[in-house]
């Protein structure tokens, strides 16, 4: 008998996990099995609950194999790449070491004999991957029941051969998938029609189950429905741009489900022109009316199957999900216009994750550029010194007119020195720049006025070495009272907007304090905002779906000198960073792959 | 009936073609940015040689004031044309602050490698 492996990709799934990963393991007992779990990051402890359960496999495990008779799965947990769900399945799938390898997600529990029966259907070598039925679980509320029957209706018209099977509640052939090179990591919702259709094209059958059965717990809210039904729309457009000949769907995916968001897209549009002509208005609503009246006779349908009587209330559910595939549709077509590139983010939206944690002796570069601050230099240098000794420092000369040049080669760090005057955006840029050719994983930043404290910077870096964050910046605002000044004022609208934005909180925007951790770092070395640059990382970190977190410290007032942050130029500033707002966002994300 | 404004006008657009063509010619100019003016001094030349068109062009049109027609499109082309230079002068900023930038981290490495070879760490001159 050959062993089985089972790959659970999860993120953020602490509701359903300690139920799905029971599941398993009964299923796996008294095999040869391994229970992969992938956490792609989770902040929500997930991570705990996957490790409390491989405690306790691990204790049982010596326990039955003792008796010799029930032997347990042996459970690991590894980390997954952060880039998709189909990144984190074929982590798992790289990890396995079986023949057989079950995909269960993080909300379905499958039921009794499950496994059994896709392992028989795996019996034929011709068979590549055999799926399970889902079915609803009896707690399912109104809005996971609209998708579910909908799937329920569809299943129950599938055969026992077919050419799609979803993930989820899946057993694959390990060779089949390598065979055809995994999941395409590039998708989102769709990856696994892909897979499946790769897989048929390599004249491999696919199996459905009928009598397999694992519940899914699907989104509950009408929200979630929404979100979820927006990804399935977009992703499948991935898909059909892929797989051509599949427009008109497949055996789960019939061709008039597959014609229900064009058909609305269109109704829109003759909605529109029916301001020229009339007769488009009265086209639209007839398109529309077919629609619903396709729903309707399959919530009739769907009712007979399950007895559930929600399901006459699909034409409006479903309505609502033909619009929202038309504004899928609009969305895709926009991004294919401007040349934005495929991403799996775009269908499944990843929750921000933790950052992979650094490692403990990485070396740390603190950078600071400099600009007529010859007066306060020897200080700030001997203040990171005996506040920050472990790490390297590095000024970064910004053309200035002062002495700085001059006594530079005495303070005994390293030092750029810029040609001609580019801002501290450009400086850091360069600072960063020398940071990655000299192995630098971690990137510190301070002023080179004097107004930060050294000390401060171990507290700051605390985070970033334990996984907590990608970068942490020094608020001067985290604690006590500051005076309502105008410039206070402006500081806190930008916080505002920024916080809202970014989705986290962020209290001091233009705090020069930072230190970045490797994600950060490669992100600002490749584009680094300019002018006054600190506003706009926020926006880079947070657009690239980066952690950043606040630490309270306290500023001194610069030690000598005058600031070069005048009115009028922190007005434009401002104007700046609310235009990058707009322009952050429209433009294609950057993040490094791999 | 030919005016000594006529006269003027293609003598106008023939010197600035000329002109063009000549600052193409000692490479003071370079081909992307000359192609622009070429086609423009081309058009006024036309338009000065035969005057009708522009009378033609705004009767199709349904401009009552021929003149305005002139006027609305050497607007619109000033704009155009300047949005392209700020498009050029965008790129020429990044090239340079990324030339900045690099030179600051070679005179950084040669510095080193100065350093490295007199046997200290100590800076060069």
């Amino acid at each position: 008998m050959s062993g089985v492996s089972f790959v659970v990709p999860v993120l953020n799934g602490r509701r359903y996990l300690r139920r799905v990963l029971s599941a398993i393991s009964r299923e796996a007992r008294g095999r040869t099995a391994e229970i992969i779990v992938v956490d792609d990051g989770s902040t929500d402890g997930s991570r705990r609950i996957a490790e409390s359960f491989r405690l306790k496999a691990e204790a049982t495990r010596f326990e039955s194999s003792s008796r010799g008779f029930r032997l347990q799965a042996e459970v690991r947990i590894i980390d997954g790449p952060r880039r998709g769900a189909a990144a984190a399945m074929n982590a798992g799938i790289l990890e396995a070491s079986h023949s057989l390898i079950c995909q269960v997600d993080q909300d379905v529990v499958v039921r009794p004999e499950w496994l059994d029966m896709l392992l028989r259907a795996l019996d034929d070598p011709a068979v590549a991957a055999a799926q399970g039925r889902y079915v609803v679980p009896t707690s399912a509320r109104f809005w996971s029941r609209m998708a579910g029957r909908d799937l329920d209706l569809r299943y129950a018209r599938l055969p026992e051969r077919t050419d799609h099977v979803c993930t989820g509640n899946t057993a694959y052939r390990a060779s089949a998938l390598h065979q055809v090179g995994l999941f395409d990591e590039t998708l989102g919702y769709g990856y696994d029609n892909d897979l499946s259709y790769r897989l048929v094209g390599r004249g491999y059958g696919l199996a459905f189950c009928r009598d397999a059965t694992a519940e899914h717990f699907w989104r509950n809210s009408f929200a979630g429905y929404c979100a979820q039904q927006f990804g399935v729309g977009y992703g499948r457009l991935d898909v059909v741009r892929i797989h051509p000949h599949r427009a008109t769907g497949d055996a789960v995916s019939r061709s008039i489900m597959m014609l229900h968001g064009p058909l609305t897209l269109a109704a829109l549009a003759m909605a529109l022109l029916s301001f020229v002509a009339v007769p488009f208005g009265i086209a639209g609503a007839v398109v529309i009316g077919l629609l619903a009246a396709e729903r309707a006779l399959a919530g009739i349908r769907a009712w007979r199957l399950t007895g559930d009587r929600a399901t006459l209330l699909f034409p409006i559910a479903h309505m609502l999900r033909d619009l929202v595939w038309a504004w899928a549709i609009l969305v895709w077509l926009a991004r294919r216009l401007i040349r934005i590139e495929r991403d799996p983010a775009h269908s499944m939206r990843r929750p921000r994750t933790t950052a992979p944690s650094a490692a403990a002796n990485a070396r740390v570069l603190v950078l600071v550029p400099a600009y007529n601050e010859a007066a306060n230099l020897p200080r700030v240098v001997a203040d990171l010194r005996a506040g920050f000794p472990d790490a390297r420092v590095l000024i970064i000369n910004d053309a200035s007119t002062d002495a700085t040049a001059d006594i530079l080669p005495a303070l005994g760090v390293e030092w750029l020195t810029l040609p001609q005057r580019l801002g501290v955006g450009g400086a850091l840029r360069a600072g960063v720049r020398w940071s990655r050719r000299h192995g630098f994983q971690i990137v510190a930043r301070v002023d080179g006025d004097g107004q930060h404290r050294a000390r401060d910077l171990a507290r700051l870096l605390k985070p970033i070495v334990a996984g907590q964050a990608d970068a942490v910046a020094g608020s001067r605002f985290l604690r006590g009272t500051h005076r309502a000044t105008a410039r206070r004022m402006t500081q806190r609208l930008l916080a505002v907007c920024l916080s809202a934005i970014a989705r986290q909180r962020i209290t001091d925007p233009t705090s020069g304090l930072w230190i970045f951790g490797p994600r950060a770092a490669q992100l600002l070395g490749d584009c680094h905002p300019g002018g006054y640059p600190e506003p706009e990382i926020h926006l880079l970190l947070a657009r690239h779906g980066l952690v950043v977190r606040e630490v309270a410290v306290h500023a001194r007032e610069r030690l000598a000198g005058r600031t070069t942050l005048t009115p009028a130029r922190a007005a434009v500033a401002f104007a700046r960073t609310a235009f990058a707002f707009i322009a952050l966002t429209l433009r294609p994300d950057r993040v490094p792959r791999q | 009936m030919t005016g000594l404004v006529q006269i003027i006008a293609v003598a106008v657009s023939a010197g600035l073609l000329i002109t063009v063509i000549a600052l193409v010619r000692e490479e003071r100019l370079r081909e992307e940015y000359a192609f622009a003016w070429i086609v423009g001094s081309l058009v006024l030349l036309a338009l000065a040689i035969w005057r009708n068109s522009l009378d033609l062009a705004a009767k199709w049109l349904g401009i009552y004031y021929p003149p305005a027609l002139l006027l609305l499109a050497v607007i619109l082309a000033v704009f155009v044309v300047s949005l392209y230079f700020s498009v050029v002068i965008s790129r020429q900023r990044q090239q340079i602050e990324h030339l900045v930038e690099e030179v600051a981290l070679l005179d950084a490495e040669v510095r080193g490698a100065r350093g490295s070879s007199r046997g200290g760490r100590d800076q060069a001159p």
